[in-house]
């Protein structure tokens, strides 16, 4: 026998669920069993239904069904455990196969593909659908839109989450940034990179997207921005629709001259995380397999990017407008705990002079928006958002910055309900503002 | 299995909102982070006062099954695990802080309220609950003081019986007690108080517990020690205790162990050594440098190669929290994992050391070691596969002879974890049957009918112990197991 330790890579899938010898480590990390202190709603409990499904097959029950999506799917127990189970991979297969069964309610699945697998699926689409919900938040909209509320309500879709709904841009991102743009001038250029705009980056927060450009150019980039993209698949891909994200994926693919650049930059954590898994999204039998690992290989969030390319720098200078203004980081679930950056964002704050960066107890707490549970769960999210709101308040924060369009939304609704002045940035349009020229 | 009739009278007590009986809760509820051990049980309830916990071990009595409590179910020797035909017993949602007594330095609180957490408030207004369990972010008080829990401030600050003032329980027979209280001192009688401490769930419910607390130390420093031999980190050990020196933790891992932390915990630990020691000193801030210094001094004497010194609390905090991980890391290289926690007098701890080692080669096992060097408390971690049925079989002849070993230089099987399920056989095997008989007695006279946590640190004998079985199955599985003849 040797004595070498194998690295947990080495392992096959079944036995990689087997990694968890459910020590309870996860439990104080999970925010579902913080609202419940149910076993059952914890990290370690779900692999042991998970585990036993799969040991024993069988239909899925209601609860089972109930506790996989009651997941926020937030990863902080990845983070967590010592012995390195992987609990999101197995709640993602898990609930791949739940949509394969097609068990799930036909309301609920009828809406669900009305938004993944049409809505999602083009940008007129999603525009559209953008554009009609934010007039409907507008006093004259609602009366407009009243009867079609009155509509949905009876169909039980989820109306009274206007609060949480995106202003729509006039302009798309895309339509307003060139294939092509050269570094500043004056800047040391050193690396030529692809930006991918999203999609609801590119609809509802184009200004994030126009920001996180010129940031990149005055740091010394050239961006590339391919015309042709949309969609990277991360919203598909987590709520277990893995065909058509494999599907938008292979678009994605598509679109970028990999080879030809030395990053591709993504500015909302959860897409930067799913498409570093784009290498294993295609098996290695798969012909793209090859095109899609070195995609996830060059590919980076905004916000360590931007940690390489400020690192070092003495010559920043805040614009005085932010002087000893207090700013604090809330980590996107998809930053921390899947990509596992936590000092890079930090790094950055703290390389501009001036600021006053206090941390944010409980940062890598999960605010409740994860994807679409703010509109599936409403409830459960508005006590987690709750939670968070507190401790914004309790550091006196002027700035909240994060890194995820969902963060933003949820954020910026918890502040709004509880009239707190608190802004709520992207990092990357913070850094536009408050870096003087 | 409990009968229908039975469950709907359990149901009532507690109100359908605390009563479960799915598939799916009677799952997660099979286990704790114990390995190998687990079982079903028939429901599980969680009582929301204790009225309701009395009733429920009343009907247990009358109608013949037994009840298992449960806090979050972090044990590890399975106290928490389920028998045959029992109820399992929740107390972590009762998680309140119900007095904070600063004139006698107490802290009253619900038996659910998880260590960590009761630490970190206690902490904030100036005071300090030492003891500290491997997972104390997520064990309940109540846990801890039914396993009498240790941790990494052992040392100095002892373990949880040493904190533990007084407490409300219920008694297998469904009567309501308190025991001991704001005293320092109290001799009226047996002390029963010890008695229920580290008891392991079998004696009875806590419901309310008094503790004590101390003022928060002014200040703390920890210093890592690297050795490139696992001997030289043992004998520096000895070597600081014999020097006057108490530090709060002195803890130890070997190579295997500093790998996988380090693969979880990314703090920079090099992965070429062979030992290393994790020292920490609290106490007032000039005492705490000169401990610091001397023990740095000691353990380069004895071989260190390095010395880390923490430079700030949030560093020292990760130290302490990746040691504390040790367990479950160690989970990476194999498919089961076996922690065990023979413990020796902390002098016989290099001697120890080299027997776990010898007996892991000659077993041609693999084993990752850590533990509370400083006072004698150790985890030899076997690293195995519980399909392979001859590896397993040497896995347990292995701690037959770690534990003899252990036994043969003054020490015992189990320091901090408890007996349970896991431990039982070699309980048995290495007491005495008086002593063993006086335990089944003290057993019996609490718990006439095994009612609460059957089972565990001893098994129940059919022959002379606990109601007759009612159904014929039961009868047939007893008589299978030479019961009756």
């Amino acid at each position: 026998m040797t004595n070498e330790p194998r690295h947990t890579s080495e392992y096959l899938f079944a036995d990689l669920l087997k990694l968890c010898i459910h020590c309870g480590l996860c439990l104080p990390t999970c925010p579902t069993y913080a609202l419940t202190k149910s076993e059952r709603s914890s990290p370690r409990g779900r692999l042991k239904l998970i585990r036993h499904n799969r040991e024993h097959g069988g239909p899925f029950s209601k609860e089972f069904l109930s506790e996989m999506y009651f997941c926020l799917e937030c990863l902080a127990c990845e983070s967590a455990c010592p012995a390195g189970v992987q609990f999101g991979s197995f709640m993602e297969s898990t609930r791949a196969e739940i949509t394969a069964q097609k068990v799930l309610p036909l309301r609920t699945r009828m809406i669900r593909a009305a938004f993944l697998n049409w809505i999602f699926q083009a940008r007129p689409r999603l525009k559209f659908m953008s554009w009609l919900l934010s007039k409907g938040k507008t006093v004259g909209g609602a009366r407009i839109f009243k009867p079609l509320y009155r509509l949905g309500k009876r169909f039980g879709l989820p109306v009274r989450l206007l609060g949480l709904i995106p202003d729509s841009s006039s302009h798309t991102s895309l339509t307003q940034i060139s294939e092509f743009l050269p570094a500043s001038e004056g800047s040391t250029q050193r690396l030529r990179v692809g930006f991918v705009t999203g999609c609801v980056m590119d609809i509802s927060f184009a200004d994030v997207n126009l920001d996180t450009v010129a940031l990149l150019r005055d740091l010394g980039c050239d961006v590339v921005t391919p015309k042709n993209q949309w969609c990277c698949g991360s919203v598909h891909a987590h709520q277990g629709e893995l065909e058509v994200a494999q599907r938008m994926a292979e678009d994605l693919l598509k679109s970028f001259d990999i080879d030809s650049l030395d990053a591709i930059v993504l500015n909302a954590a959860g897409c930067s995380g799913f498409v570093k898994k784009y290498g294993k999204l295609f098996e290695a039998d798969n012909e793209l397999h090859v095109r899609a690992s070195a995609f996830s290989k060059k590919s980076v969030d905004v916000v360590e990017l931007l940690d390489e390319l400020l690192r070092g720098r003495s010559d920043l200078r805040l614009n005085p407008m932010y002087q000893n203004k207090r700013v604090t980081f809330d980590d996107p679930c998809h930053l921390i705990h899947a990509q596992k950056i936590k000092s890079a964002p930090r790094a950055v704050i703290r390389s501009i002079p001036g600021l006053d960066f206090v941390e944010l107890p409980e940062a890598d707490w999960c605010c409740g928006s994860a994807g679409v549970y703010n509109i599936t769960h409403h409830d459960d999210s508005m006590k987690l958002l709750d939670r968070k709101i507190r401790h914004v308040a309790a550091i006196r924060a002027d700035i909240v910055l994060t890194s995820n369009p969902g963060c933003i939304i949820q954020l910026k609704h918890g502040l709004a309900e509880r009239g707190l002045k608190t802004e709520v940035l992207h990092l990357a349009t913070f850094l536009r503002r408050a870096l003087a020229a | 299995m409990i009968s229908k009739t039975t469950l709907k009278k359990i149901r009532e007590i507690v109100g359908s909102a605390h009563y479960f009986d799915s598939p799916e809760q009677k799952l997660v509820y099979s286990y704790d982070a114990t390995p190998l051990y687990e079982q079903e049980p028939d429901a599980i309830v969680a009582p929301r006062s204790v009225d309701q916990i009395s009733k429920i071990l009343r009907l247990a009595n009358s109608e013949a099954f037994s009840v298992v409590p449960r806090g979050s179910g972090s044990g590890l020797s399975g106290g928490s695990v389920p028998v045959d035909d029992c109820v399992v017993l929740l107390t972590n949602h009762w998680d309140r802080i119900l007095e904070i007594d600063e004139k006698n330095l107490t802290v009253t609180v619900e038996p659910g309220i998880i260590t960590g957490q009761l630490q970190s408030e206690m902490e904030k207004i100036g005071y300090l609950y030492p003891p500290d369990p491997g997972s104390s972010g997520i064990c309940t008080i109540g846990g801890n003081v039914a396993e009498n829990a240790g941790g990494i401030r052992g040392l100095k600050y002892g373990v949880t019986k040493n904190y533990v003032m007084g407490f409300e329980f219920v008694l297998p027979s469904g009567e309501v007690m308190m025991i001991g209280g704001k005293n320092v001192k109290d001799v009226a009688g047996y002390n029963l108080k010890d008695l229920l401490i580290g008891s392991e769930g079998t004696l009875g419910v806590f419901t309310k517990i008094v503790l004590r607390l101390i003022p928060k130390p002014e200040h703390s420093r920890t210093v890592l020690a690297y050795f490139d031999r696992s001997s030289n980190s043992a004998e520096a050990v000895s070597a600081i205790t014999a020097s006057k020196i108490t530090p709060a933790a002195l803890e130890f891992m070997d190579k295997t162990t500093i790998r996988c932390v380090e693969e979880y915990a990314h703090l920079g630990l090099p992965t070429t050594i062979e030992a290393l020691l994790l020292i920490e000193v609290d106490g007032r801030r000039g005492e705490v440098e000169e401990d610091l210094a001397a023990a740095s001094e000691i353990c380069r004497r004895h071989g260190a190669g390095t010395l880390r010194v923490s430079q700030s609390i949030s560093e020292a905090n990760q130290l302490r929290t990746a040691r504390k991980a040790a367990f479950a890391a160690l989970a990476r290289v194999r498919p089961t994992t076996i922690l065990e926690d023979a413990t020796v007098p902390r002098s016989e701890v290099a001697p120890m050391l080299e027997q776990i080692n010898s007996i892991a080669a000659k077993h041609d096992l693999m084993f990752g070691n850590f533990g509370h060097a400083g006072d004698g408390n150790l985890h030899p971690t076997c690293l195995t596969d519980e399909h392979d049925k001859d590896e397993i079989h040497r896995t347990e002849l292995a701690f037959h002879e770690i534990y003899s070993a252990a036994l043969r230089l003054g020490g015992t099987i189990t320091g901090e974890h408890g007996i349970g399920l896991s431990k039982r056989k070699f309980l048995e095997h290495h007491t005495s049957s008086t002593q063993m008989d006086l335990m089944r007695s003290l057993k019996a006279i609490f718990d006439p009918n095994m009612v609460l946590n059957p089972g565990k640190i001893f098994s129940t004998r059919p022959r002379c112990e606990g109601p007759l079985p009612i159904s014929k199955a039961k009868l047939n599985k007893y008589l299978e197991m030479g019961a009756y003849c």
